[in-house]
């Protein structure tokens, strides 16, 4: 638990970073702006596509990304590097983007995770081992496959919340603050995530070993 | 909490209500008896073990797919890495020749 709180702490410094990092701008800098597109488009958009699931969306937040920078060149000096000052404002457009999406959609949240247990509440299915150990998973060009897939069969405010506490690694409290929810029905969301994100990767992912 | 909801929770912890306390352990700090009941739910349910331990290892899965992206684009003068999941993506032609367009208007 202590270690729980611990990153609660830097994950909050690290939303505000995030939040700062963007709107000073000094000093405009010359920088090869123009280049920045054919250096980095690609990592950015990879980026992207990794929280926002979707092409279209993943291009639009490259774009947005590109030209907050443009307007905010002032502000890089050279201590990180451009690719790391670029992929913050793109964090910080994901955001936005999640945000939006948030204060335009309502998602029925259908309760599947009752399907894995019976009516005294106990699994339905044994629960398999999994054998690998994360190193070796993220390896696995195979597992990413049946893991996009799986994301995708989650509504959009699970999965959003789910990129936002697991990949992100935000505080729930600021993760609330930019999906609109109340604390539990954020829990009850990533509860629902992990548990129909780990089902159906047993189903689909076979290298368990029961 | 009153005494006999405490004990229902140590002596009848479903799995559903278990997986569901494990799950909300990742995300705010749980009471000392909601702590001390999965933990005791997970002295005799493996399945229940196994869900604790999967979600934790899919938290750290995603840390450090996230971590290699970002390392794949560290030095954009070495030739990239290869990172599984989106490593094969790329912005396609018409989407550069777009954003090219659009920052050179504002550039």
């Amino acid at each position: 638990m202590a270690r729980d709180e611990a990153q609660g702490g830097s994950q909050r410094t690290g939303y505000t970073a995030l939040v700062d990092c963007e709107n000073r701008r000094d000093n405009p800098a010359d920088l090869e702006a123009h280049e920045w597109l054919a250096r980095h488009g690609d990592v950015l958009f990879r980026f992207a596509l990794s929280r926002v699931r979707d092409r279209d969306t993943a291009e639009e937040i490259v774009q947005e990304t590109l030209l907050a920078a443009l307007r905010a060149r002032g502000d890089f000096r050279g201590a990180s590097s451009e690719r790391t000052w670029l992929v913050a404002i793109l964090r910080r457009k994901v955001v936005d983007h999640f945000r939006r999406y948030a204060e335009s959609a309502v998602d029925h949240d259908p309760d599947r995770v009752g399907s894995f247990f019976d009516r005294r509440g106990h699994w339905r299915e044994p629960v398999a081992q999994w054998t690998d150990d994360p190193p070796a998973l993220a390896q696995r060009e195979e597992f990413w496959k049946v893991f996009d897939d799986c994301l995708s069969r989650l509504s959009p405010t699970m999965a959003n919340a789910f990129c936002l506490r697991e990949i992100e690694q935000f505080a729930t409290d600021d993760i609330c603050k930019i999906l609109g929810l109340s604390p539990s029905n954020l829990w009850t969301s990533l509860h629902r995530a992990r548990m129909l994100l780990r089902g159906c990767l047993e189903a689909n992912w076979i290298r368990a070993d029961r | 909490m009153p005494a006999w909801k405490t004990l229902k929770l140590f002596l009848a912890l479903s799995c559903d209500e278990s997986t569901r306390l494990v799950s909300e352990s990742l995300d705010h700090p749980l009471p000392a008896s909601e702590r001390f009941a999965i933990r005791l739910h997970a002295m005799i349910c493996r399945s229940c073990r196994r869900y604790a331990r999967q979600i934790r290892l899919l938290r750290e899965t995603m840390i450090r797919h996230d971590q290699a992206l970002l390392a794949s684009g560290a030095d954009p003068s070495m030739p990239e890495q290869s990172t599984p999941g989106v490593s094969g993506e790329a912005l396609s032609p018409q989407a550069r020749a777009r954003i090219q367009d659009v920052l050179s208007r504002h550039e």
